[in-house]
């Protein structure tokens, strides 16, 4: 006999909802059409239906444990149909805003993050690099004036280092409310399978990015994505997504290389391009309506640091002075601004959605390739079909 | 005096080709003496209709057989005058349409039917309208509330005078009452603050309308156009000739005292009623402590769309608790409102206001079911539910606790009440013990009903109307949702059904219209629906009337009181027509000019019946003018083609069917009977309310008496049907046909 759960609606969070872009919460009649249309939704989990009368109930807790609203792919489809212009895709980002303020350490730092004034922030590392700056030492690269190169190296790596702490810190939080809500499988043996997956379904990544992206210039070829079957809206963004991932390829930039070196390029270009992508996604009306400075203040960073580290490479042949030197400092300061505040800001997702998805992978399993590759709806099989996947012990698609 | 017949016969619409018509017009001349006997291809065209008008013109005819299309169709094209002796025989959706053309048994179908027509014209009277009475053209409205002050309003300004009757002191019900009414006005999303004021000070203002307060009926005798209502106010009684009667009585709510599963006895647990008359006054506080409540928590479905308590939703509860967390919240804007519902009924326009009263962030919509209610520490209560939209059981406690109960209408069991009396005369009248038994078990039924009467008719069924279970007065609802079951009277509003304001109003104009329909038909001697405009009655042969009440006791609208003796009294006004005391007499003293028991017994006689060697059995179906006859017709225009052993005649209502045609029927060497009528029962559909129910019972002792007569009782069958099981009916028809078939010929043919 499960214990009954005490209605005492958490007030603020419901406001706070509110004001981070979730207006339609309390519209929400539970008709179901959300659930209807949802991919990861089945007959025994009822999502994102439940987890909007959850949150017009104020049940914090609840929704904190919820990995659900992590493995979420935000494709809109929800908000598309829904009869009562309620936005569930809006009110989930607002829930995961919310847990990436809750699971925050320290406390206050998340708070800090979801303000717009958190810009002022920007000032700790500029204020750090300009104390480097004032350094007496003398090195041999001509830049190095401004910050001493090893210098920077360390503080690179301590920041690095200090942001993967306060990470470990978070997920473990995380993980610990996770299990409370029920998800119960082995995290690590399925984070290799679950990156597979957000790669763009194992093998067959590649072949369907490049099918997508000629589907994209020309919509009279190329096969079905069938990656992207159910999420008619957001299409845009897992090409964007790809081409920032190049952002692990970032410390490549760090050794000298000539500016037009196709490695050098290629990394500039694509995370250009990317990030390009998204800023001009939210640009359209009706998203931008619906967006919050937690949203931009990302998207901004991230643009800042391509464009500053760009025109630094374009300026410094020019040996503009003052131009490259002010180039140089704002492009590190951007990108240490990135670092540390990747654990509070909207970048946090990277890994908080990986380890929920993880968590989850066996069922979220079964549902994807139920609604993605149709003959797994109707029939059985111990391997799937499209991409050989084993079902385990008894565990069919079907 | 010798009727001159006139016989036309309409070869068009493929009735020419199906049936030969100059053979027909042949036989029909050598049967019968006709003053004219025509065909013609397309009789209801204007040459066809002006040579039967000119006939009728130059007196060379006074009756009318036309054997065309069904009579259901072409009534503008074959209207004369109203009174004339005219018959309809269909050779068209019946034989034409449904059989096999050219063959020697749709011929010998269609001769039958044209001999019968005839034969039935022949006994035709031309019909004499109800001799001229002074009809009154007041309306009564029972009941001065949102229902019965717009009834009199809409029949004030439509030129009925009113006489209006309130049992309270003041006029306005239960809308007065309230502190706001439901939006009344686009964009739906604010409660309106006064619903009646302007209709109270127009009705009291009105020269047309006579308003009674404090007022009680005392007697309501007479028949639509001429009650007689007599009423009794503090100060004294008087007595008003009303044309009809308009029942605006409206609802109480249910009696909460039966919730004490849900709380109901805590002292803050409290009715919607309640809240609301305390939001009426000033404040709306917890009764235990007089404070402002920081939590409310609203029950839906409170004792209703139970088994238990009301079986039905009454449809304004969940609207006024919407409205009524709004008066909590403009007392205090940081209370927090629970809502915990079945379903969330806001119609039409309404639906804006749920969507605006859910938007606030501190009310808070649950689906589930209450499981139990609780008292918690500091008068507070707590109430445990299963969260359907959750799956998990919840609970919420709460500082006060409201249950939104539902409507009772305000309507009296005339039945229930009748007998109650009969049972208390009974006991009063000593009689047999066994009598006086099932007398107590009927009082201790019925007690509860005693002093309940609003109109007190005085009528021999009943001093009020027939009821539904739930209490609402019973009307054949699928058709015709004003009526009741005595006719005149019109119930509206609340009483009616469970509605809100807005729709009670609109509601209170469509009695008001019956009303004066009831009155006009009256002025000229005709029936109200559904045989709306007929100007023949029932006429009753007194002198061989043996008292035994089956006429009196079967009309379904008590249009036949008794004297001392038990002799039926006959209010031609109350009379709908419909011929069941026709069917129930086992002396047969009740015709119409137009339909008697010699009349279809003729027709049955009129038959030609085969012998038995010929291997062509005879089925007479009997067919209610309701729901069998058209949907006979609906098999004949989609060109279903059925068994061609069936005689069809219909009938006004199963109900009028007299036994003793069965009986001719049955020694004539007819094989088989079929009656095709209304589906009766709980959720009946019968026109006149009890006919096919009665028919069907008739059958059961004929059953018995043909058992003695070595006849199978499976000759004789009762198929209950609707107009939408056209499609079926050449099933069921050929389906009997083989089952006599399988039986065997009447072996009282050829005597």
């Amino acid at each position: 006999m499960p214990e009954p759960i005490l209605a005492e609606p958490d007030v603020q969070f419901i406001r706070e909802l509110i004001a981070d872009g979730g207006g339609g919460l309390k519209k929400c009649f539970q008709c179901a059409t959300c659930s209807a249309v949802c991919d990861m939704s089945d007959q025994a989990v009822s999502f994102p239906r439940k987890q909007m009368i959850m949150a017009q109930w104020g049940m914090r807790d609840e929704l904190l444990k919820d990995a659900g609203v992590w493995v979420c792919h935000d494709c809109g489809d929800c908000t598309a149909h829904c009869p009562r212009d309620v936005n569930p895709a809006r009110i989930m980002s607002a829930i995961r805003q919310q847990a990436i303020r809750n699971f925050a350490f320290p406390a206050f730092m998340g708070e800090l993050a979801a303000k717009p004034a958190t810009s002022i922030l920007i000032l700790i590392p500029a204020a750090l690099l300009a104390l480097l700056a004032m350094l007496p030492l003398q090195f041999t690269h001509q830049w190095s004036t401004i910050i001493p190169q090893p210098l920077l190296l360390l503080l690179l790596v301590a920041v690095t280092a200090l942001m993967l702490c306060i990470f470990a810190v978070e997920i473990t939080r995380f993980v610990r409310a996770l299990r409370a809500g029920g998800a119960e499988g082995s995290i690590l043996s399925a984070l290799g399978p679950t990156l597979n997956e957000i790669g763009g379904h194992g093998k067959a990544a590649t072949a369907r990015m490049v099918d997508f992206v000629i589907r994209r210039l020309n919509p009279k070829t190329g096969a079905q994505a069938q990656y992207i079957t159910g999420c008619k809206e957001e299409k845009r963004r897992y090409l964007a997504h790809m081409l920032v991932m190049v952002l692990v390829l970032l410390p490549l930039v760090e050794i000298p290389l000539p500016v037009l070196h196709p490695l050098k390029l290629f990394i500039n270009v694509c995370g250009l391009a990317g990030v390009t992508i998204f800023i001009v996604n939210r640009l359209r009306p009706e998203v931008r309506a619906k967006s919050t400075p937690f949203d931009w203040s990302l998207l901004v960073l991230l643009e800042s640091i391509f464009l500053t580290g760009l025109l630094f490479e374009v300026v410094r042949p020019l040996n503009l002075e003052p131009l490259m030197y002010g180039f140089y400092f704002a492009h590190f300061t951007f990108i240490f601004a990135l670092l540390l505040y990747a654990p509070y800001s909207k970048l946090a997702h990277a890994l908080y959605r990986t380890v929920a998805m993880a968590a989850t992978w066996e069922k979220q399993q079964r549902l994807l390739h139920a609604a993605l590759v149709p003959e797994h709806s109707s029939e059985s099989h111990t391997t799937c079909v499209s991409c050989g996947t084993p079902g385990k012990d008894g565990i069919s698609y079907s | 005096m010798d009727k001159k017949l006139g016989l036309y016969i309409c070869s068009g619409c493929s009735i020419g080709d199906s049936v030969d018509v100059d053979k027909l017009a042949g036989v029909a001349q050598k049967g019968n003496k006709l003053a004219v006997c025509q065909t013609h291809p397309f009789l209801c065209g204007n040459e066809g209709a002006a040579m039967i008008r000119g006939d009728i013109e130059r007196g060379v005819v006074d009756a009318v057989v036309i054997a065309a299309c069904s009579p259901r169709v072409k009534a503008e094209s074959f209207s004369f005058d109203p009174r004339m002796v005219l018959e309809r025989v269909n050779l068209r959706e019946h034989v034409a349409w449904s059989h096999e053309a050219k063959h020697e048994d749709t011929q010998a179908m269609a001769e039958d039917y044209v001999r019968m027509g005839l034969v039935k014209a022949e006994k035709m009277e031309p019909l004499e309208p109800l001799p001229e009475d002074t009809i009154s053209r007041t309306v009564l409205v029972v009941g001065g509330g949102v229902a019965g002050v717009s009834a009199a309003l809409d029949s004030a300004a439509a030129g009925y005078d009113v006489v209006l009757v309130e049992k309270q002191p003041q006029l306005g019900g239960f809308v007065k009452g309230l502190k706001k009414v439901f939006p009344t006005h686009a964009p739906y999303t604010e409660a309106s603050v006064d619903g009646l004021t302007d209709k109270l000070q127009a009705v009291v203002s009105n020269p047309h309308i006579r308003v009674f307060c404090s007022t009680r009926i005392v007697k309501t005798e007479g028949q639509p156009g001429m009650f007689d209502v007599t009423i009794e106010e503090a100060s004294g009684t008087s007595v008003h000739r009303v044309g009809a009667i308009v029942m605006a009585t409206g609802w109480q709510p249910y009696d909460a005292t039966k919730l004490g599963s849900l709380g109901y006895g805590l002292p803050n647990v409290i009715t919607n009623v309640e809240l609301e008359q305390m939001a009426a006054r000033g404040q709306i506080a917890r009764p235990s402590d007089g404070k402002l409540a920081k939590r409310v928590l609203f029950l839906q479905c409170a004792g209703s769309r139970e088994q238990d308590h009301l079986a039905y939703c009454s449809s304004v509860c969940c609207m006024t608790t919407l409205k009524q967390t709004e008066y909590i919240r403009e007392q205090d804007s940081q209370a927090e409102v629970f809502v915990v519902y079945r379903d969330i009924v806001t119609p039409g326009p309404y639906e804006k206001y749920y969507s605006k009263v859910q938007d606030h962030p501190l009310n808070f919509f649950m689906k589930g079911k209450v499981t139990q209610v609780a008292a918690a520490a500091g008068d507070r209560v707590q109430v445990s539910l299963d969260s359907e939209l959750l799956g998990a059981p919840m609970q919420v406690t709460a500082d006060l606790v409201v249950l939104a109960t539902g409507m009772v209408p305000n309507s009296a069991d005339g039945p229930a009440i009748r007998a109650l009396r009969d049972a208390n005369a009974k006991l009063a009248r000593n009689e047999s013990e066994t009598q006086c038994k099932d007398a107590e078990t009927v009082i201790a039924q019925m007690k509860h009903h005693e002093g309940t009467e609003i109109l007190n008719l005085s009528y021999r069924q009943g001093p009020d109307l027939p009821v539904l279970q739930d209490g609402f007065p019973d009307s054949k609802f699928v058709c015709f949702p004003y009526e009741s079951m005595r006719t005149g009277i019109y119930a509206a509003g609340a009483v009616r059904a469970p509605m809100d304001a807005a729709l009670t109003e609109e509601d209170a104009g469509g009695a008001v219209m019956k009303a004066i329909q009831c009155i006009e038909l009256a002025t000229r001697g005709q029936a109200v629906h559904p045989r709306t405009g007929d100007l023949s009655y029932p006429s009753f042969f007194l002198q061989r009337c043996t008292q035994c009440k089956r006429c009196t006791e079967e009309c379904p609208f008590g249009s036949l009181d008794e004297d001392e003796k038990g002799t039926p009294k006959f209010n031609p006004y109350r009379c709908r027509r419909c011929g069941i005391c026709m069917g129930a007499c086992p002396e047969r003293i009740v015709s119409f000019k137009n339909y008697s028991v010699d009349m279809i017994a003729s027709m049955v006689k009129a038959i030609e019946v085969p012998d038995e060697f010929e291997e062509k059995p005879r089925i007479l179906v009997l067919a209610c003018e309701n729901d069998a006859y058209p949907a006979l017709d609906m098999a004949g225009q989609g060109r279903q083609q059925y068994d061609p052993s069936v005689r069809i005649i219909p009938l006004r209502c199963l109900g009028s069917m007299n036994i003793v045609w069965i009986a001719d029927a049955l020694s004539r060497g007819i094989d088989g009977v079929l009656l095709l009528g209304c589906k009766f029962g709980d959720d009946y559909e019968c026109h006149f309310m009890r006919g096919s129910e009665l028919a069907n019972r008739r059958l059961e002792n004929v059953k018995e008496t043909l058992q003695r007569l070595q006849l199978e009782s499976e000759r004789i069958h009762l198929q209950q049907l609707g107009m939408d099981d056209y499609a079926r009916l050449p099933q069921i028809i050929n389906e009997f046909a083989a089952r006599i078939r399988e039986i065997g010929p009447n072996p009282y043919k050829g005597f």
